[in-house]
């Protein structure tokens, strides 16, 4: 494999006593759209403001292109970046809002202006140019501080939280059109959010945050079926929790059904998370037909449209809920009711075990 | 697996805008500390010496306090700062109250009336008084036999030169109100007093906290309306005078200085504090609070701001006509003679012309200054102990009475061997004193401004590769262009109308007009003092309407990019 | 071509300043001084006639402002001369080394009296200015008050709430009244007085001249203040009568000085001697009826008549060595009044 773009060895950033980063590495590769996701606070943030410069590192090293930057004010870095706020130059058009960064670069005039009418044309707003920023809306806004970011040219692309500050629909359309544009253009993007839908959406690579150290890296895949830690399990995705015991290797005591697991690594008498996605709870109807099945009773039922929320109780699962996603067609078949005794079924390969604990300790 | 070594803390390096940015830094630090800490320091130091510069430690304090005469000068600056504040406030906020939330005509009218002190000089009003209150006064029966020189004349001219102070800090309190609020207080059935004190209070409880501190400050520092109209009442301020220019001991005056300033500070951080809550307290999605008539409310509102206003024009009536007269009282038959100042102590209309240049100068540099100090304090990525300093250093200003900024001022800047001697009795240091001395509104009025700026812009700047001034000059300058016109409405104003600082600091080529005033009224020539006065407050007056008319025109060719 | 052009107007330009500076190569004196502002464009006028190489730049103030700016540039004084300031505030300047003693061509011609004692003088008197009362004719007919022609007459219990003096801690004026008191009747008999006139006081002012203001302007029928200041208003048109107790009145001398170490030395020593000259002197006496040269003084309108008189024999040096302490028992008896009297 190629030199990764961007190296990042053990960054650390300390503000007082406060640790905001601590000793994170992670490699990132030419032309990858990674998202940095995590709650407020995680340290997301200041990777990113590290990544720039705006807020250098206390320790730690930043490699670019094979080049060390780790101590290079932003003005020596090479990268665009896009804000939450946009942080448009409300007193300047879009054109000269695009036009910002090339007019510091001795560039004749004519090259500046066609520049810009590339990059108008690229964010579909061809037309915009004489107008002022306060005349567009927040999405419009938004393309403009981009296609500022992207004028000069820049080897990476910082994000952060582009989409935040708009509402959902135009979030959901910006997101393809970001990603489209990355694609395009096939520039090293980092994007950070607090919004797992977007990243998993987005990012070639989610980068999952907790307390100013990475919890995990990988596709969004990987993140979502095999995440490494409870805390990963619980931040993306919904995801069932529940306390059961390691009978032996590869079984479980869940209520008062055994059921099959592939995740190893407990002792056996542990007590531990068991960790299901409530679509990979299988309804299989009134009567028993698999291996690894239980039988519990629907508690409370919503219909979402396409699908339903199961609400599960009682029966073999006693005490504990378990949350199961069925799609209304299946729900129908079943001719699904409140109280209804089901047999469910939980493939061995999609129960992930995880230390008992509270992850949010 | 071996332990984890730490890798090596990291220098930044500084790249042209880290280095211009510091380097700004650093010469505003050096600014403010050689225009204003320095010889602050070399003044107060002087509490602890005796008259020969023998250091003595605590021993003028005690002195100071031993003497009843001195030390009720503390009660009574306080007492008096408390009612001029009680009053101001009370009758700010009705008036504040009438043209924010309710349907009184003549708004606009009532805001400029109530503006009016501002554009006159302290003394102003203690003149007025006396032509209205004084033995041979117009309404003297009106104070029951209480003579105006006193406490009463104190607290009546503060209240009339504080009262545009408080007024625009609780119009802003008061504007800021959610109008949802109202509505749900409405829906629940409160009655109308009920939502009063459990929502229009609360609501403006940070502006009238700020506004109280505000006035409360003014009030104790300043030292022109007790001059003139305090008669033999001890104040703080006027103790300063009393021990730096009727005995020369300015050890003492250096005590007094100390003993306000505590006041004072303590005053103006409260004051911070109440700034930064009200700021906060209204969120982005307030929706904007329309009054629906009430006659009552609206009758009452609209006699309390006449009587107010009237009060107001009455008192500058007062001093326009004192300025006209003959001989008050005997002949009141009207004369222009008193414009002509040939004859009168210190004023001339070269004095008014120095004080035109001076105000002009104050106004450019003033604002430059400020405004380019507060972007670095706001907007700049490095040293930031600079930063936390320089803004602790802009806001010592609002707490230190002029007259020991003046004399601090020829302490240091007299002193041989000081490179910059050659300044003293210059336009110059005039216009120095006048910056520092009105630094702290002009600073906090910038920062606000600034702070509603995008706090982004300098990344962006940064990460287009485009230096921060030029990002200063194409950006944040034209959209805080109102607020620096602001501040330099301010400074012009107020270099207009000082005398404490720069009485001691003007030589013969720059005597200025509000000294003028102030010596002319010092020598009992009252008619061409008034004059005077209201040759400043009409220039002050023509000054701030072609600001207005500047700003409108601003508004008007930017209104594109505004919303 | 356009930059040798530039370069000629240059030249012109600076042969045009170089030119101006030989023209006005006159010796600018700074002078700091209190003299009220209305004589001093004469003085100016009458200095620079006769010595046309002086340019006098005159900082005048009040005599508080003047002395306490004097003092706070002690480190590195700023005035050539001081001229008409009070011999109180010289004296205490000069006891700090403030001056450089000289004694002007035709001093001898000058009542001693009103000079420094030491050899060769260290500041020297030019006119007298004498306390005397202003007393509002208009008002006391309203108030049916009686003319007081003694100090003691003001402690009768009718002028109560009528009369108005400066506060000694920040008047010259006001010292001098003080100060002249205590000389004439001593300390026990002074004080006692001044203890009766308190009871009188409506108000004790920052200013010498505000009292005589106030009494021209009707606010008060009594005001304590300087004959000059009277004679002025009395001109003015106001309905007052300047008068002079008959127990004696206090004075105090305007005096000028020479600042040691002035660059210009030279020219303040020619100052100093136009200052003694018997021009000088009449031009000093058309405002104050007392000045230092003998036989030159004719009387001044308004002025009360045999004034000079009536004038104590003042010691200064007691006053200067007096003075701090004397203002604290001031102060302690009569400045904690918080309230104005009613």
């Amino acid at each position: 494999m190629a030199d990764p773009y961007l190296r990042i060895r053990n960054l650390s950033k300390r503000f007082g006593e406060f640790t905001a980063l601590d000793d994170v590495s992670i490699d990132i590769h030419q032309g990858e759209f990674v998202c940095f996701l995590g709650p407020s606070g995680c340290g997301k943030t200041t990777l990113l403001r590290a990544i720039s410069g705006l807020d250098i590192q206390t320790h730690g090293t930043v490699e670019q292109n094979g080049r060390d930057i780790s101590a290079l004010p932003p003005a020596k870095r090479d990268f665009g970046i896009v804000f939450q706020s946009y942080a448009l130059f409300q007193n300047l058009t879009v054109a000269r809002n695009i036009a910002y960064g090339l007019e510091n670069r001795k560039q004749p005039k004519a090259a500046i202006q066609q520049r810009v009418k590339d990059l108008l044309e690229l964010i579909g707003l061809p037309d915009s140019g004489h107008k002022y920023p306060s005349q567009l809306s927040g999405g419009q806004q938004q393309r403009v501080a981009l296609a500022r970011a992207l004028a000069i040219s820049p080897g990476l692309l910082l994000l952060d939280e582009p989409l935040s500050a708009l509402d959902a629909k135009v979030r959901v359309y910006l997101r393809d059109e970001i990603k489209a544009l990355q694609r395009r253009l096939g520039i090293t993007t980092i994007m950070i959010t607090h919004d797992q839908e977007e990243a998993i959406s987005m990012a070639d690579r989610i980068v999952v945050m907790r307390d100013g150290r990475i919890e995990q890296v990988g596709t969004p895949l990987e993140i979502y079926h095999q995440p490494a830690s409870l805390f990963v399990a619980e931040f993306i995705g919904a995801m069932n929790l529940l306390p059961a015991t390691l009978v032996r290797q590869g079984e479980i005591q869940l209520g008062q059904t055994r059921l099959a697991c592939k995740i190893n690594g407990f002792a056996a008498g542990a007590a531990v998370h068991a960790a299901v996605r409530p679509e990979d709870v299988v309804c299989t109807g009134r009567t028993n037909g698999h291996a690894n099945s239980f039988q519990a009773e629907v508690q409370d039922m919503e219909f979402m449209g396409p699908f339903f929320w199961l609400s599960l109780g009682g029966g073999e699962l006693g005490e504990h809920r378990l949350r199961a996603q069925v799609s209304s067609q299946q729900a129908r078949e079943l001719d699904l009711q409140l109280r209804d005794a089901m047999h469910l079924h939980i493939p061995a390969e999609h129960i992930r075990l995880f230390p008992n604990g509270y992850p949010h300790g | 697996m071996a332990e984890a070594v730490t890798p090596p803390r990291i220098r930044p390096h500084l790249g042209r805008d880290e280095w211009l940015m510091g380097g700004g830094l650093l010469v505003l630090a050096l600014y403010l500390a050689v225009t204003l800490l320095i010889p602050l320091v070399i003044m107060l130091a002087k509490s602890l010496e005796d008259r020969q510069g023998v250091f003595v430690g605590l021993s003028n304090f005690a002195q100071y306090f031993s003497n009843p005469a001195r030390s009720g000068a503390v009660g009574n600056s306080l007492w008096v700062s408390a009612l001029a504040t009680l009053i101001v406030i009370a009758l700010a906020f009705g008036y504040a109250y009438a043209l924010t939330r309710s349907c009184i005509p003549f708004q606009g009218l009532f805001r400029l009336v109530a503006m009016a002190p501002l554009l006159a000089p302290s003394l102003l009003s203690a003149i007025a008084l006396i032509y209205l209150f004084g033995n041979q006064g117009i309404f003297k029966g009106w104070l029951f036999g209480e003579s105006i020189y006193g406490p009463i004349g104190i607290v009546i001219g503060s209240v009339f030169w504080t009262f545009p102070h408080a007024l625009i800090i609780l119009i802003t309190a008061l504007s800021s109100a959610d109008a949802r609020l109202y509505e749900a207080s409405e829906s629940l059935g409160a009655t109308r007093w009920r939502t009063f004190i459990t929502v229009t209070l609360p609501g403006a409880r940070y502006g009238l906290i700020s506004a109280t501190f505000v006035v409360f400050t003014l009030v104790i520092t300043d030292f022109g309306v007790p001059k003139v109209i305090g008669g033999q009442f001890n104040m703080l301020a006027t103790d300063i005078y009393k021990q730096v220019v009727g005995q020369q001991n300015f050890q003492m005056g250096a005590v007094v200085s100390l003993i306000l300033l505590l006041p004072a500070v303590l005053a103006f951080f409260v004051e911070r504090w109440a700034q930064t809550r009200q700021s906060s307290a209204v969120s982005s999605r307030a929706v904007h609070y329309q009054p629906k008539p009430r006659p009552g409310r609206d009758w009452a509102l609209l006699g309390l701001v006449s009587v107010v206003a009237m009060l107001i024009l009455g008192i500058l009536g007062m001093a326009a006509f004192a300025s006209l007269a003959k001989l008050w009282p005997y002949n009141l038959s009207l004369t222009l003679s008193h414009y002509d100042f040939s004859n009168a102590d210190g004023g001339s209309w070269t004095s008014y012309g120095n004080s035109i240049r001076l105000a002009l100068y104050t106004a450019f540099f003033g604002s430059l200054i400020v405004f380019a100090g507060a972007y670095l304090v706001e907007k700049s990525r490095v040293a930031q102990p600079l930063r936390t300093a320089t803004h602790l250093l802009a806001l010592i200003p609002m707490a230190v009475p002029g007259m020991v900024l003046g004399l601090a001022y020829i302490f240091f800047f007299n002193a041989p061997g000081n490179p910059l001697n050659f300044l003293y009795g210059s336009m110059t240091i005039l216009v120095l004193a006048t910056i520092a001395h009105f630094y702290t509104v002009s600073h906090l009025t910038a920062l606000t401004a600034l702070k509603q700026l995008d706090p982004e812009f300098e990344s962006v700047s940064a990460s287009l590769k485009t230096p921060f001034y030029r990002t200063f000059w194409r950006v944040t300058t034209p959209m805080c262009l109102p607020a620096i016109l602001d501040i330099g409405i301010y400074f012009f104003i107020n270099a207009m109308t000082t005398v404490s600082a720069v009485v001691f600091l003007y030589s013969p080529d720059t005597t200025l007009a509000s000294v003028a005033v102030l010596n002319m009224d010092d020598a009992g020539d009252t008619a061409p003092a008034a004059a005077m006065a209201m040759l400043i407050v009409l220039t002050a007056g023509v000054v701030r309407l072609l600001h207005t008319g500047l700003s409108h025109w601003l508004h008007r060719h930017t209104q594109a990019w505004r919303r | 071509m356009k930059l040798s052009k530039l370069a000629q107007a240059l030249w012109c330009a600076a042969a045009v300043a170089g030119f101006t500076t030989v023209v006005q190569a006159k010796t600018e004196l700074l002078v700091y001084t209190a003299v009220e502002a209305d004589e001093l464009a004469g003085f100016k006028q009458a200095i620079e006639a006769d010595y046309p190489d002086l340019d006098i730049k005159w900082v005048r103030d009040s005599t508080g402002i003047i002395t306490a700016k004097l003092l706070a540039e002690k480190a590195n004084p700023q005035a050539d001369v001081v001229w008409g300031l009070a011999a109180t505030s010289l004296k205490f300047l000069a006891d700090q080394g403030y001056f450089q003693p000289y004694a002007p061509k035709g001093v001898e011609q000058l009542d001693p009296k009103y000079m420094d004692s030491a050899k060769p003088p260290v500041w020297v008197g030019q006119r007298a200015w004498i306390a005397s009362l202003c007393f509002n004719t208009v008002e006391a007919e309203k108030l049916k008050l009686p003319k007081p022609t003694t100090w003691q007459d003001l402690t009768k219990p009718e002028f109560k709430g009528h009369v108005v003096m400066p506060n000694p801690n920040s008047s010259g004026t006001g010292f001098l009244d003080v100060s002249a008191w205590l000389q004439m009747w001593g300390e026990e008999k002074g004080w006692k007085f001044m203890d009766g006139l308190h009871q009188n006081i409506a108000q004790y002012t920052h200013s010498g001249s505000k009292p005589c203001k106030m009494a021209a302007a009707g606010e008060i029928p009594v005001g304590i203040s300087f004959a000059y200041r009277g004679a002025q208003e009395k001109t003015k048109g106001a309905p007052i009568d300047v008068i002079a107790p008959s127990e004696g009145v206090g004075w105090d001398l305007e005096a000028f000085a020479i600042t040691k170490g002035t660059k210009n030395l030279g020219a303040a020593k020619q100052l100093a001697d136009w200052s003694v000259t018997r021009k000088a002197n009449e031009l000093y006496n058309q405002g104050y009826a007392v000045v230092a040269m003998p036989g030159v003084a004719k009387p001044v309108p308004n002025f009360p008549a045999g004034i000079a008189n009536l004038m104590i024999k003042n010691n200064f040096e007691w006053a200067a060595q007096h003075r701090e302490a004397i203002l604290a028992e001031w102060a302690k008896r009569y400045d904690s009044k918080s309230e104005p009297k009613k």
